[in-house]
C-alpha cells in the first residue's frame, strides 16, 4: 500500500489538490513565466475563484485575492485601476468564469484592462465532487447528468472571439514549456489576455483524460496560423473533437481601459498617493447654487 | 435662495419617462423648514390630474395657476390666476418645454418676487447652453409680465423680508454624499444604475474629468461592489450605491468585505418594496437588513443621516471611520433625502481624512527594510491590523474569503478560527466605545425628553416630519421631543439608554416609513426597551407636518 504525502508549496501552506491534477501543470507554469519574467513578486497579484483551481493563491508567494465565486474578472479590472503598475492575473475554473461568472467575461473585454485571466478548464465541478459544468461533453456523465449531459458545451474561445478580446489562447496542463510561453506572452501583451486551459480532473472526468488530450491536441503555431487573422481564429475555436488547436488563437493592440480612463492615465499609480481632501467649493459653486 | 428664504424641493414622479403625472413642491420661508406641509398655497397644474391627486392639500387661500384651454376642472374653493400658457408660447413662437419656466415666470409675479432674481436662477439652471438660456429667459419673462398685468381679485401670500444667513447652497442628499466622497478623497466610484441612487452615479461620472475619481458604470450591482471591494483593497478609497435590490446582489461582497475587512463603502438609498416595490418613491424597510445582510458575522458600521447638511459631513466621517477600523461601512438614505434639494449652509472645507491603519508605501517600505515582518490580518488587541497598498516593497496582502491565519493563508484549524474570528469580532466593541466618545451618534430636538409630553424615536429623513409636526403640536400645548439615531449600527446602546432613560413615563413612538417600527425592534433587542407604539407611513410618500401631528394627538387619545 502506497501513501500520497501532500507537497509543500512555497508559502508552507500544504497543496491539497488531488495527485495528478492539473492544477499542478498550471502552477509549475504560473511560477516559471512569473521568474522568466522577472517580475518582483510585490509587483504580481493573482486573483483566484472558487474551486479546486482557487487554492492556487495559498501555493504562491505574491499578493492575492481569494474571492468569493465567479467574481475573478471585476476584481483584476479594479485591481489594476486601482494600481496600474501591477502585474494583475486572475485565474478562475470553468463552473467560476463560464457558469456563475460568465456575465463579467464580456464587460472586461469591453474595458480591456492590462491583465491576464486564466481559466482553468477541467469541465467539470470539481471541488463540489463532479457535478457538470459549461465545458463538459455532450453526453458525459457526472454526478449531475447521470444519463449523460443533455446540454450543448459552451465553446470559450468563440465566444470570448467574438466580443474582441484582444488576445486569446488556449493551453494543456499537460504541456507545461507551452502554457509557459503562453502565460509570458499573455502577460506581456498589453490589454486584456485570455488563455483558456483544458485541464484533466482526474478524479470526476473520465473522459478529458491526458492521454485524451494528448492524442487531439496540436500548436497552432506549428501551422502557420495568423495570430491576427480573427476569422481565421473564430473558424479554429469552432475545431473540437478528433483534433483541438492549443496556442495563440488572435492577438490585437486596442487601447486599454488605463489608456481611457483620464484619473489612471494622468496619475502615479493611485495606490500609492498619500490621502488628501479634495477642495470642493468650486463644486459647489458649479452644481449648487453657492451664495453668499 | 439667492435672496435668502429656506427652501426645500421635493419631487414625486412614476417610473415611466415620457407622459404620466409628476409633481414637484417649493417649500420656502425665513424660517427653518423640514418638511412639507399639507397645505400648498400656489398650485401649478399643467394637466387634469394635478387636482384630482393633490386636491386634498387646497385649502380656502389656494391659488391656482393653469391654462383654462388645458385644465377644465378646476375646484371651486380655490383662486384662480389663469394663463394661457399654450398661446402665449405658440404667439412667442416658444418651444413647449418652455412652458415650466413660464409658469416660474408667474409664481414669481405673484409672490411679488424680483424679476432679476428670478432671471438669475434660470441662468443658473441652464448654465453653459446659451440658447436654451435666452429661450427659457423669455418664456420665464412672458409668464411674470402676464401675471403682473392681470387685474387679480385675490391677495397672494407674501413672504416677510428674508434673514441674512451667510454662505448657503442648494443639495440633494445624494449629491452632498457625493460631494463628502470628493472631500474625502475617494478615488473610485462603481455602481450599476438603480432609482433613487443613479443621481449620486451621475455626479460621480462627471468627477472623472474634475476630481480625478474614477467612476465605472458596471455591468451588475455585483461587479459594482466587487470592483469597489478589490479597489479598496489595493490601497485606495472606493465605494459604490444602490437601492434594496441591488443592495441583496451585494450581500455576498459585504460579508466577503467582512472577511477581508476592507472599508468598502455602500450606499443605500432605500425605496419601497418588496422586491421591485415602488422604484421611484421612499421608503424606510431596510433599517434592520442594512444591519444584518450578508452572511455570517462581522462587524460594521451604518450611519443614516439626518439630512442633506448631514449627508456630507456623515460621509466624510464614515469613510475615515471605516478606514480607521478596517471594516465595511453602509451610508443609509431614503429616496426622500437622496432627491429631496434643501437649502443648507455651505459646506466646510476644513475637514481631516484619517488614513487609520493604512501606512502609506515609503513608511512601510522603510519600516520593512528596519525588519518589520508585515502580517496583512496581524492580531492586534483593538483588532486592527496594520496594512499597507498593494505593491509595497517586500509586502505582500493575501485576503482569503476562506479563513486564514495572519498571512491570509486559509486554515480551518480551530485554534487558528477561533484566534482570528474574534480578532475580527472585537473590533465592535471598541467601534462602539469611539462612537459614542467621539461621534454625535444621537440627536434630540424639539422640548427635552424629561419635559415631553411624547417623544418621536426616529432616523433618517421621518425625523423631518417629526419636527414639523412639533411646530403644530407647540400650538396644541403639546410638548414633542425628538429621538434621531444617527449611528444605527453598532447601536449606540449606551447613549440610548442615557437618553432615553430620562423620559418620565410618557409616551414614546417610533416615527418611520415601514410597517414593523424598525427602530423599535432594534432599540428592544439591544436595550430591552420598549416604544409605546410605532406610527408608520407605506405608501411611499413621506408625512407632512400636519398629518403626523395629528397622527401623534390620535394616538396619544387612546
Amino acid at each position: 500500500m502506497s501513501v500520497f504525502r501532500q507537497p509543500v508549496s512555497d508559502t508552507g501552506a500544504v497543496i491539497t489538490w488531488c495527485p495528478g491534477c492539473g492544477n499542478f501543470g498550471i502552477l509549475r507554469a504560473f511560477k516559471k513565466a512569473i521568474n522568466d519574467l522577472g517580475i518582483p513578486p510585490w509587483k504580481v497579484v493573482v486573483v483566484t475563484g472558487i474551486g479546486c483551481h482557487g487554492k492556487f493563491h495559498n501555493y504562491v508567494n505574491v499578493n492575492t485575492i481569494h474571492t468569493v465565486h465567479g467574481r475573478v474578472a471585476p476584481m483584476i479590472t479594479a485591481i489594476k485601476a486601482a494600481n496600474k503598475e501591477l502585474t494583475v492575473i486572475g485565474l478562475a475554473g470553468d463552473g467560476d468564469q463560464y457558469a456563475i461568472g460568465v456575465g463579467h467575461l464580456p464587460h472586461i473585454i469591453r474595458r480591456n484592462p492590462d491583465v491576464t485571466l486564466i481559466v482553468h478548464n477541467n469541465s467539470v465541478f470539481g471541488l463540489t465532487t463532479g457535478q457538470a459544468s459549461p465545458t463538459s461533453e455532450k453526453g458525459q456523465i457526472t454526478r449531475t447528468t447521470p444519463w449523460g449531459q443533455w446540454e450543448e458545451r459552451f465553446n470559450p474561445i468563440a465566444f470570448v472571439l467574438s466580443q474582441g478580446a484582444s488576445f486569446v489562447a488556449r493551453g494543456f496542463a499537460g504541456d507545461v514549456d507551452h502554457l509557459t510561453w503562453l502565460i509570458k506572452e499573455a502577460v506581456k501583451h498589453k490589454g486584456f489576455s485570455f488563455i483558456d486551459v483544458l485541464q484533466p480532473c482526474v478524479t470526476f472526468d473520465r473522459i478529458h483524460t491526458y492521454t485524451w488530450y494528448r492524442e487531439r491536441v496540436y500548436k497552432l503555431e506549428e501551422t502557420g496560423h495568423d495570430p491576427s487573422d480573427w476569422h481565421a481564429a473564430m473558424s479554429k475555436a469552432y475545431e473540437w473533437g478528433d483534433k483541438i488547436p492549443i496556442g495563440i488563437f488572435y492577438r490585437v493592440e486596442k487601447p486599454t481601459m488605463e489608456d481611457l480612463l483620464d484619473p489612471i492615465k494622468k496619475n502615479p499609480p493611485l495606490a500609492y498617493l498619500h490621502l488628501k481632501p479634495k477642495k470642493i467649493t468650486d463644486l459647489l459653486e458649479k452644481y449648487f447654487s453657492l451664495t453668499e | 435662495m439667492y435672496m435668502g428664504y429656506y427652501a426645500v424641493g421635493v419631487s414625486e414622479y412614476p417610473s415611466l419617462i415620457r407622459g404620466g403625472h409628476t409633481a414637484y413642491w417649493v417649500r420656502a420661508g425665513t424660517d427653518k423648514i423640514y418638511e412639507l406641509e399639507d397645505h400648498t398655497d400656489i398650485v401649478v397644474a399643467f394637466d387634469e390630474a394635478t387636482f384630482q391627486r393633490h386636491g386634498w392639500e387646497i385649502h380656502d387661500d389656494s391659488i391656482a395657476v393653469y391654462d383654462p384651454q388645458v385644465v377644465k376642472n378646476v375646484p371651486e374653493n380655490i383662486k384662480k390666476a389663469p394663463i394661457p400658457f399654450r398661446k402665449l408660447l405658440r404667439e412667442n413662437g416658444l418651444k413647449p418645454i418652455t412652458m415650466n419656466m413660464m409658469a416660474v415666470g408667474a409664481v414669481s409675479a405673484l409672490l411679488g418676487l424680483p424679476l432679476d432674481i428670478v432671471l438669475k436662477s434660470v441662468e443658473y439652471q441652464f448654465r453653459g447652453k446659451e440658447r436654451v438660456i435666452e429661450e427659457n429667459k423669455k418664456s420665464c419673462m412672458i409668464g411674470y409680465e402676464y401675471m403682473s398685468s392681470q387685474p387679480l381679485s385675490i391677495e397672494p401670500p407674501r413672504l416677510d423680508e428674508p434673514r441674512p444667513w451667510g454662505k448657503r447652497i442648494m443639495i440633494t442628499g445624494n449629491e452632498a454624499i457625493a460631494v463628502g466622497f470628493v472631500k474625502g478623497d475617494l478615488r473610485m466610484y462603481v455602481a450599476y444604475p438603480m432609482t433613487p441612487a443613479s443621481p449620486l452615479l451621475h455626479f460621480m461620472v462627471r468627477m472623472i474629468k474634475e476630481k480625478d475619481i474614477v467612476t465605472i458604470q458596471a455591468e451588475s450591482e455585483i461587479a459594482a461592489a466587487q470592483m469597489a471591494l478589490a479597489a479598496c483593497w489595493t490601497g485606495i478609497r472606493a465605494a459604490t450605491g444602490t437601492s434594496g435590490g441591488g443592495f441583496a446582489l451585494m450581500n455576498e461582497t459585504l460579508s466577503e468585505a467582512g472577511m477581508f475587512e476592507a472599508p468598502l463603502i455602500i450606499v443605500v438609498a432605500m425605496r419601497p418594496g418588496p422586491s421591485t416595490g415602488m422604484a421611484t418613491h421612499s421608503a424606510q424597510e431596510d433599517l434592520l437588513y442594512s444591519i444584518f445582510a450578508g452572511h455570517g458575522e462581522f462587524p460594521r458600521i451604518v450611519v443614516a443621516p439626518a439630512d442633506q447638511e448631514d449627508a456630507y459631513y456623515r460621509a466624510v466621517e464614515l469613510l475615515n471611520l471605516a478606514w480607521k477600523w478596517r471594516v465595511p461601512g453602509i451610508i443609509l438614505e431614503d429616496k426622500h433625502l437622496a432627491e429631496s434639494i434643501r437649502t443648507v449652509p455651505a459646506f466646510r472645507e476644513d475637514l481631516v481624512l484619517e488614513k487609520g491603519a493604512l501606512l502609506y508605501k515609503e513608511e512601510a517600505e522603510e519600516k520593512i527594510r528596519n525588519g518589520w515582518k508585515y502580517l496583512p490580518y496581524q492580531v492586534t488587541e483593538s483588532g486592527v491590523s496594520p496594512w499597507v497598498p498593494t505593491g509595497t516593497e517586500g509586502a505582500l496582502n493575501k485576503s482569503d474569503s476562506s479563513e486564514h491565519d495572519e498571512r491570509g493563508i486559509v486554515s480551518e484549524r480551530p485554534h487558528i478560527a477561533n484566534m482570528m474570528y474574534k480578532k475580527r469580532m472585537r473590533k465592535e466593541k471598541y467601534i462602539l466605545e469611539d462612537l459614542e466618545k467621539n461621534y454625535e451618534v444621537i440627536r434630540t430636538y424639539g422640548h427635552p425628553v424629561e419635559e415631553a409630553d411624547a417623544v418621536i424615536l426616529t432616523w433618517g429623513s421621518a425625523a423631518w416630519a417629526s419636527l414639523e409636526a412639533k411646530k403644530h403640536l407647540d400650538k396644541e400645548g403639546l410638548k414633542l421631543g425628538i429621538v434621531q439615531i444617527i449611528y444605527l449600527w453598532p447601536f449606540p446602546e449606551n447613549r440610548f439608554n442615557e437618553v432615553m432613560g430620562k423620559v418620565s413615563g410618557k409616551p414614546v413612538f417610533t416615527v418611520e416609513y415601514n410597517l414593523r417600527g424598525q427602530l423599535g425592534l432594534l432599540a428592544k433587542m439591544m436595550t430591552g426597551f420598549t416604544v409605546t407604539d410605532h406610527i408608520g407611513k407605506i405608501d411611499g410618500r413621506p408625512f407632512r407636518g400636519r398629518q403626523l401631528a395629528q397622527e401623534i394627538i390620535s394616538r396619544l387619545k387612546r
